[in-house]
């Protein structure tokens, strides 16, 4: 999972199999709770370029779509 | 050299009419119809409120140098700013924005989901990338919808 919007159409999975009962609501706390660390880090990564007053070049944030 | 825009139905498979002078007749016509074309716009963004924000939003983010001349350019005058916080103040006004800040925290709406990806960060909440506000969100409903099923 190198891009956001894959992160995105698999937290949507995930979201519609809880919802379903494929997944247990643990496993899926777990996966969220992963999620939540990449996107804080990513997060970090937008906050620096911020920072310096520079366009951000972050290539989990580039949409292939 | 006149350049021609393409044209399938063309004789030679060009437009008749050069780019210039195309680009000329749409100006004058937009500039004779300006507001049949505002009112418009304002109509499809009162029907299409979530894609309105979303196109001004990836606008905003696409030309960061243009949104801050715009800021500068309407920037409010010292009597409204002040106006404005005496009306922030009223006891209906703040029963309305918590209650609309509820709605907006319940609905996990864009406002709300950037608020809080922007908190313990310098950044604002129109900072964030909408992809990144996206999969935040999804995560949010999965967190919900986990402590919902544990109750």
């Amino acid at each position: 999972m190198n891009k956001a919007s894959e992160l995105r159409d698999q937290l949507a999975r995930v979201f519609e199999e809880l919802r379903s009962g494929a997944i247990k609501p643990g496993e899926a706390a777990e996966l969220a709770n992963l999620a939540g660390k990449m996107i804080a880090s990513a997060k970090v990564q937008v906050e620096y370029y911020a920072l310096r007053k520079e366009a951000p070049d972050i290539s989990f944030l580039k949409d292939d779509k | 050299m006149i350049e021609y825009s393409r044209d399938k139905k063309g004789v030679d498979g060009y437009r008749t009419v050069c780019k210039a002078c195309a680009a000329a007749h749409n100006k004058a016509w937009y500039q004779g119809n300006r507001q049949r074309v505002m009112d418009r716009v304002s109509q499809w963004q009162a029907s299409h409120p979530d894609k309105a924000i979303q196109y001004k939003r990836n606008y905003i983010e696409a030309h960061p140098d243009r949104r801050a001349e715009s800021l500068a350019k309407h920037k409010p005058s010292p009597d409204a700013i002040a106006r404005a916080k005496e009306k922030r103040q009223a006891p209906a006004y703040k029963a309305q924005a918590k209650a609309r800040r509820e709605a907006y925290r319940d609905g996990l709406h864009d406002c709300y989901v950037r608020r809080l990806l922007a908190q313990k960060t310098s950044l604002k909440g129109s900072d964030m990338p909408a992809a990144l506000v996206e999969a935040k969100r999804l995560q949010l409903m999965i967190e919900r919808e986990c402590r919902e099923q544990s109750i």
